[in-house]
């Protein structure tokens, strides 16, 4: 079910009372644990089946490198570790990747007059599987270096697994974190259930009235290029870089509001990632939880493993160092675009992302050859705040050019993209596009500002006065309910993932 | 005391914030005000001077310009040297689905000028949502008559042959002593109904989701909206749908007087269907040499070669005819109209 319909809502409402019904800490987590499978069933039933396989494969593994710590040589642990890497990602690469590599592969054989076609499995891909993946596979790789115990409790473990606020589309939690909080018994403090009510609000209103709305212009011109003009499509860019953001910070607040009703705290996703200063603060700032997870789990192994074998000379006038970054940060953010979706726009979108950063790298490195004379002459007289103001621009011109790779479904589009930004084509309705524009920047804007100047994503609560908190909050579910009533109900834009 | 003073506050931050949110909603279009109005001359129409964008199974962009019909404003008045025909029907004539300059009116208008070089060419888009044979009737009669077209097309699938629109604002054609007329007798209770919420619907979008919101629910079982697929689960077998037998055709007498009425020289019937008129209402073409136009075989032959003129894809929905449909029936009736225009070599 999705977090935008009114089922959610009645499920989540008739969830509650019995939780709190419930007595002791074993109870409420079982009772968490069917209410996440039920959850998952609503959207087909065999993929409860699945996940449980891979729950109880991951949890036995885990238990495994806990008692084989002290008993069983290394080369066991290891190779127990890399049994469950390779599984899990095995898993992974099979549902989402098999048919793309098949197909690219095909692409490649039909020269030699073969067809790959028989080879294309018709696999109904388990909805989430990209992000309880990663989070096992934290799992099995904190346990394996010891930085977390294993988990004793099979119904714990696999509520962490399927947790259902964010089962679907994350954030990819950490054993580190969620495991411990299982460990209490659960139950909302008043200032959790106050923080849960109006992050679900917030998240609603910027799924629903900003996400959704602004998706439907991007839907319908990505999906008709032809038939659009050059600044029509400018403007779906731009829509598209509010939807994304609005669709997934929405759902992430959705998620982590549901889970403080019952006491459980989620880590945060986004941290006003437009207002990043530089491509490097963006991954700070956009989907923390994978971009934290991609640093630990892929960029540092990678990283120390190339170090390892690279002798610390200087290549092609480059350092090693520098040699050592580039070569992990491509390698890390084109599997990161690959993450996202079985397609090469999403290849090339990580690729030019692992491009910008380490550009930027570069530019940290050489700052004193950058910064020097032209530069600093234009930045003579101007003030920090604009070359803030300038670097935010800059950077956020780097995101959504990126975005024209992940927004649009195919490289033919991109073609056709290019051709109509080359070819300009005026529109009759620039004003009126622009005027969209402006109304939904702004939207964003006011919420990110509030965020950023209260250091929280609940910064209605900062509020003192109850009547007005509560006068705002009503204000917007009632807009949000009536017009999800009179909408349809989208999917986020994450699922796909 | 304090308490009332919240109280207070929550009623003017919850007014406030909805006055944001309705400027929002207005500035990024997530929302319409209400379209139409009431006249006396042609009861509900559309309101002058109003700019919309639509999503539905398309994205449309568009005007009503201050003649009330949709598009660039062309004043009944007309220029001795015009052609101009009058496009009239449901709302696959009015067009919501696309911007003007894909409307198909617009497609036939720059063929024919391009055609009919000596001649200025217009084409009126005076489609309506809902409309049936009998609207168009009436709206012709009484509003489309108005900007003298040299050519009226009746744009019709095989839904709108028998008048049976239930808006109480709308005339009526009725039969009087075997003759047609249209009735304006309005229930002044509906009147004073929509001046009421007019106001509301027409300067406040929230007032206008929420008018939508009664509609639907006035429309559509609530319960499936709410419970989704836990609703077919549940439900009893009694609420099931019965598949629907299609009913037999049968001709209503004011359809008959209708096309029996219609003026040979300048009405151009056009079946908008996938599937042909039935045989009385073809009959009666053939009878009264009415100009007449298939769209059926053309729908048909792109559908049969795998390009559903109605599908679309942003949507993932069947609907209106989508852009390319736009451009086949534009070029399809430009070269019919053009022929008709021409009269036999």
């Amino acid at each position: 079910m999705l977090f935008n319909s009114f089922i959610y809502l009645i499920f989540l409402t008739a969830l509650l009372p019995i939780f709190y019904i419930l007595p002791g800490r074993k109870s409420k987590n079982i009772y968490l644990l069917i209410s996440s499978y039920a959850f998952y069933a609503y959207w087909d039933w065999r993929f409860c089946g699945f996940i449980a396989l891979l729950t109880i494969i991951n949890f036995y593994i885990g238990k495994n490198l806990g008692s084989a710590s002290d008993t069983v040589i290394i080369k066991k642990r290891k190779m127990l570790f890399w049994s469950g890497i390779i599984f899990n990602l095995g898993i992974l690469i099979f549902f989402k990747y098999f048919n793309f590599f098949i197909g690219s592969f095909g692409v490649f054989f039909s020269l030699f007059g073969t067809s790959t076609d028989d080879l294309h499995l018709n696999l109904i891909i388990p909805l989430g599987i990209s992000f309880y993946t990663f989070q096992n596979i934290s799992y099995v790789t904190d346990v394996f270096r010891k930085k977390i115990s294993p988990e004793y409790s099979l119904t714990d473990f696999a509520l962490y697994v399927s947790f259902f606020p964010k089962l679907i589309a994350g954030p990819i939690e950490r054993p580190g974190n969620f495991l411990p909080q299982l460990k209490k018994k659960l139950a909302a403090s008043k200032a959790q259930l106050s923080e849960g009510i109006t992050l679900i609000i917030t998240g609603l209103f910027k799924k629903i009235m900003i996400g959704d709305t602004a998706g439907r212009y991007v839907d319908n011109i990505f999906k008709n290029l032809e038939y659009y003009s050059s600044y029509e499509i400018i403007a779906a860019l731009l829509l598209f870089t509010i939807q994304i953001y609005a669709d997934f910070s929405g759902y992430t607040s959705i998620a982590r509001g549901s889970a403080k009703l019952f006491g459980i705290e989620l880590m945060k996703n986004f941290e006003q990632p437009y207002f990043s200063k530089n491509i490097s603060e963006f991954w700070r700032r956009w989907h923390i939880s994978l971009s934290n997870w991609l640093r630990d789990y892929l960029y540092l192994p990678l990283s120390y493993s190339i170090s390892r074998n690279l002798p610390k000379e200087k290549y092609f006038g480059l350092k090693s160092d520098y040699i050592i970054y580039i070569l992990s940060t491509m390698v890390t953010f084109t599997l990161c675009g690959l993450w996202h979706g079985a397609s090469w726009n999403f290849v090339i979108w990580g690729a030019l992302h692992g491009l910008f950063l380490t550009v930027h790298r570069s530019m940290i490195l050489n700052k004193k050859a950058l910064t020097h004379k032209a530069v600093r002459s234009l930045f003579r007289f101007s003030g920090r705040s604009l070359q803030s103001a300038i670097s935010i621009i800059f950077t956020f011109i780097s995101i959504v050019l990126s975005f024209i790779f992940f927004g649009l479904v195919s490289l033919t589009d991109v073609a056709i993209f290019f051709e109509k930004i080359i070819f300009w084509e005026n529109s009759e309705n620039t004003l009126l596009f622009t005027s969209v524009i402006i109304a939904y920047g702004a939207a964003v804007f006011i919420f990110d500002l509030l965020e950023y100047k209260t250091g929280s994503h609940e910064f209605i609560l900062k509020i003192r006065s109850k009547g007005i908190v509560w006068g705002i909050l009503s204000a917007i579910f009632f807009v949000t309910l009536i017009y999800m009533f009179i909408a349809e109900p989208l999917p986020f834009v994450y699922f796909q993932f | 005391m304090k308490v009332l003073k919240q109280i207070f506050l929550f009623l003017i931050t919850f007014t406030v914030t909805l006055l944001i949110c309705e400027m929002f909603f207005r500035t990024s279009y997530v929302a319409m005000v209400s379209s139409s109005d009431f006249y006396n001359d042609i009861g509900r129409g559309n309101r002058s001077g109003l700019t919309y964008v639509y999503f539905n199974e398309g994205f449309g962009i568009g005007k009503y310009n201050e003649y009330r019909y949709l598009g660039e404003a062309v004043p009944p008045e007309k220029d001795p040297n015009t052609l101009r025909i009058a496009l009239l029907g449901d709302s696959y004539i009015e067009s919501f689905q696309v911007f003007e300059r894909h409307y198909f009116g617009n497609i036939i208008e720059e063929e024919l000028a391009g055609r009919i070089p000596n001649k200025k060419i217009e084409v009126l888009n005076f489609g309506r949502s809902g409309f049936d044979i009998g609207d168009v009737y009436a709206y012709h009669n009484t509003f489309v008559q108005k900007f003298d077209p040299d050519f009226v097309v009746y744009i019709l699938s095989n839904d709108d042959l028998s008048p049976k629109n239930p808006d109480p604002l709308l005339p009526k054609v009725r039969m009087i002593n075997d003759s047609l007329t249209i009735n304006f007798d309005f229930d002044a209770g509906q009147i004073a109904a929509f001046e009421y919420s007019k106001f509301f619907i027409h300067n406040f979008t929230i007032f206008q989701i929420m008018n939508s919101v009664r509609k639907k629910a006035a429309k559509t079982p609530i319960l499936p909206i709410l419970f989704q697929k836990c609703y077919d689960w549940l439900k009893p077998e009694s609420v099931e749908k019965k598949s629907s037998d299609k009913k037999s055709f049968q001709l209503d007498p004011i359809t008959k007087i209708i096309f029996e009425k219609l003026d040979q020289e300048r009405v151009i019937v056009v079946n908008s269907d996938y599937e042909k008129f039935p045989g009385e209402i073809l009959g009666i073409c053939l009878e009264r040499n009415l100009k007449f136009i298939d769209l059926s075989a053309i729908l048909n032959s792109y559908l049969v070669s795998g390009q559903d003129l109605n599908y679309w894809k942003a949507t993932g929905r069947r609907g209106h005819w989508n852009h390319k449909g736009h451009i086949v029936i534009g070029k399809f009736l430009s070269d019919r109209f053009h022929r008709m225009i021409k009269g036999p070599e």
